[in-house]
């Protein structure tokens, strides 16, 4: 189980590991933030709306529009 | 999960019906189950992808794809009524009157299918995920064209070189397996990138679907070679494969459908 000291990048991680899986949510994580100029230990509320939407462009692939909305407004949310 | 398991269930327990049938029946019996299981599976194949589309609420090209699919299985739906109809209720020597009815409607049925795989290729490529190591891509691509070799010496230079087969007969006999090679190489790319999520949920959906378009493949790939060699007949244990590759399709439907209404639970919690 992947822990991480940064709350965000563990509820991101804990919302979207269960649609793909760990390894690939914890590299999601990685490379949508390194897209930001961050990492994953340094995400902050402002970082979260760009993010979220990052990562629901790729959920829809597996769960539809309506799904990676809803996920994504889960993490705009934290 | 309850509906995906009894389907499971339902498959295996259709495919040993299938394999006993072909091991204890003879003579005229094994045409009818030869002709009435596929349309019994291409049946299952059908409610799964619908339950897949009716989950996507949203038009978007993802849904659009899985669209396709469902159209795909139609086809293959009406093709496979259409040849059991031909062959059992008007008696006719399927042999003598290809290409048929059945025929068109199957050839037909491989355009959706390789547009929808197609659209969620180009849905993967968009959406930042990795695309793989070229080491794979450079493995997959020689996998690729051994069997497109094969394929060309084995089933299509036979057919091309036949000077008794008329042309429009020679058009369909070349279509099948041009449209299964093209069909399963988008179905295989697509295995080998959901492989990289692991065993995760979200991988169950086009890992069967992927497993089911080869299952198909194989089929065909093997009717086509064996029929132009004058050494298939009905009750052939290739059927299997048929009838295998749309359960797949079925549960892969099933698969995504579980997997959409598992977010909405979820995050709605």
């Amino acid at each position: 189980m992947t822990v991480y000291h940064n709350q965000f990048a563990q509820k991101i991680f804990e919302i979207i590991s269960p649609v793909l899986g760990e390894s690939m949510a914890k590299g999601t994580i990685k490379v949508h933030c390194s897209k930001l100029g961050i990492t994953e230990e340094s995400i902050s509320q402002k970082d979260l709306t760009l993010l979220s939407d990052n990562i629901r462009k790729g959920l829809v692939l597996f769960v539809g529009t309506e799904g990676s909305m809803l996920i994504a407004s889960k993490i705009m949310k934290l | 999960m309850k509906k995906i398991k009894l389907f499971w269930i339902l498959s295996a327990s259709l495919l040993i019906i299938n394999l006993i049938a072909y091991l204890a029946v003879k003579g005229e019996a094994i045409r009818y189950i030869s002709d009435i299981l596929p349309v019994l599976c291409s049946f299952f194949a059908i409610y799964g992808m619908l339950s897949a589309y009716n989950g996507f609420k949203v038009h978007d090209m993802v849904r659009t794809a899985w669209l396709l699919i469902l159209i795909g299985v139609t086809i293959d739906f009406l093709a496979e009524s259409t040849y059991s109809i031909l062959e059992l209720g008007l008696s006719m020597d399927m042999d003598e009157a290809f290409p048929t009815l059945a025929d068109i409607l199957w050839c037909l049925g491989y355009l959706p299918f390789f547009a929808g795989l197609v659209i969620l290729f180009n849905e993967y490529r968009k959406s930042g995920f990795p695309l793989g190591n070229i080491k794979m891509q450079g493995i997959i691509l020689s996998i690729f064209l051994i069997i497109s070799v094969t394929v060309f010496f084995l089933i299509l230079t036979p057919i091309i070189k036949d000077e008794e087969t008329t042309i429009l007969s020679k058009i369909f006999s070349l279509y099948y397996p041009i449209g299964d090679i093209l069909t399963v190489s988008m179905a295989m790319i697509l295995l080998f990138l959901i492989n990289q999520f692991g065993k995760g949920r979200n991988t169950l959906p086009w890992k069967t679907l992927s497993l089911g378009f080869f299952f198909f493949t194989i089929s065909d790939l093997l009717y086509a070679y064996f029929d132009w060699n004058n050494t298939y007949d009905s009750g052939n244990f290739i059927d299997l494969g048929w009838n295998f590759g749309y359960l797949l399709i079925g549960i892969a439907g099933l698969y995504q459908r579980y997997l959409i209404d598992l977010v909405k639970e979820r995050i709605k919690l």
